[in-house]
């Protein structure tokens, strides 16, 4: 008994979504969608973006389920196709010239970023430190020391060699801590 | 000593935000729904020709049989016709023997 109500696995969701089965494709978006919603969060300016960004990461994922070997789990290759829609939205901002204005927030890192400050102010003042970042830097340094990611995983993720994670991880953290830094000086 | 201080300061901003609730719940309500009619919409969109082929079947059909039964009436109208014209042709002869006495 307890085994008909088990979970179906992803790969039987797939299997089944592939003959054409909507309800098990469902099953899968519902599944995944929090972790999607989460990492997404961090690379978008509001949620009319978070929404849209989510929707077009599981219609690519819909439109290539075809693609997935099952040699992964499932949720790697989730990470990779959001990461891949998180760097090609932080592209398309940057050509568009398109930043958070920054009134009303003040950047510094001689504020107190103490314990006690609240995490929504905290992500205000980083998220517009973030965006006069490059995208490849903006991406190294959230999926590094937001997501909590290893220099592998980003690797894995991004395509690009471990060295070169490292490297643009250290050029990106300085040039945050520049962007911090100058603005305190103003 | 004061990079030292700013890289400590930095790891404390991350730390911070990693604590931030980035969203609001609600925003994943009814996320699955929005996502298969995006889905549902791509895909007729794009449905190859075939398949349109495959769902325009009955008009064909409907236009076959109607046809057929066009071209079956008029065959069967044209038949009338002939007889009529013969059956005329029969009363001329009636006429004309009666009126010869013949």
């Amino acid at each position: 008994m307890n085994a008909l109500e088990e979970a179906p696995t992803d790969e039987r969701l797939i299997k089944a979504a592939l003959s054409g089965d909507d309800e098990s494709f469902a099953e899968l978006v519902k599944r995944h969608k929090r972790k999607v919603f989460n990492m997404v969060a961090r690379f978008v300016r509001n949620n009319y973006e978070l929404d849209d960004i989510c929707q077009e990461v599981f219609i690519k994922v819909y439109q290539n389920l075809r693609k997935y070997r099952g040699d992964a789990p499932f949720e790697h290759w989730l990470s990779k196709i959001t990461t891949n829609a998180c760097y090609d939205k932080l592209r398309k901002q940057r050509r568009e010239g398109n930043n958070v204005p920054l009134e009303n927030v003040t950047l510094s890192l001689r504020d107190p970023v103490s314990e006690e400050m609240p995490p929504d102010e905290a992500w205000e003042i980083l998220k517009h430190a973030l965006a006069k970042l490059r995208s490849e830097d903006r991406l190294v340094i959230t999926l590094l020391n937001l997501e909590e990611r290893s220099v592998r995983e980003i690797s894995a993720l991004t395509g690009w060699s471990e060295a070169k994670v490292k490297v643009r991880a250290f050029r990106a953290r300085k040039e945050l801590k520049r962007i911090l830094e100058d603005n305190n000086g103003n | 000593m004061e990079t030292d201080s700013n890289d400590d300061k930095l790891d404390r901003l991350f730390a911070t935000v990693r604590k931030a609730k980035l969203y609001k719940a609600d925003m994943e309500y009814g996320f699955e729904t929005r996502v298969m009619a995006k889905i549902l919409a791509k895909r007729e969109r794009h449905m190859p020709f075939l398949l349109w082929a495959w769902r325009l079947i009955p008009v064909f059909v409907s236009i076959v049989i109607l046809l057929g039964i066009w071209i079956y009436e008029s065959r069967y109208s044209s038949m009338i016709d002939l007889s009529t014209i013969t059956g005329i042709g029969s009363e001329e002869t009636t006429l004309v023997t009666f009126l010869t006495g013949e």
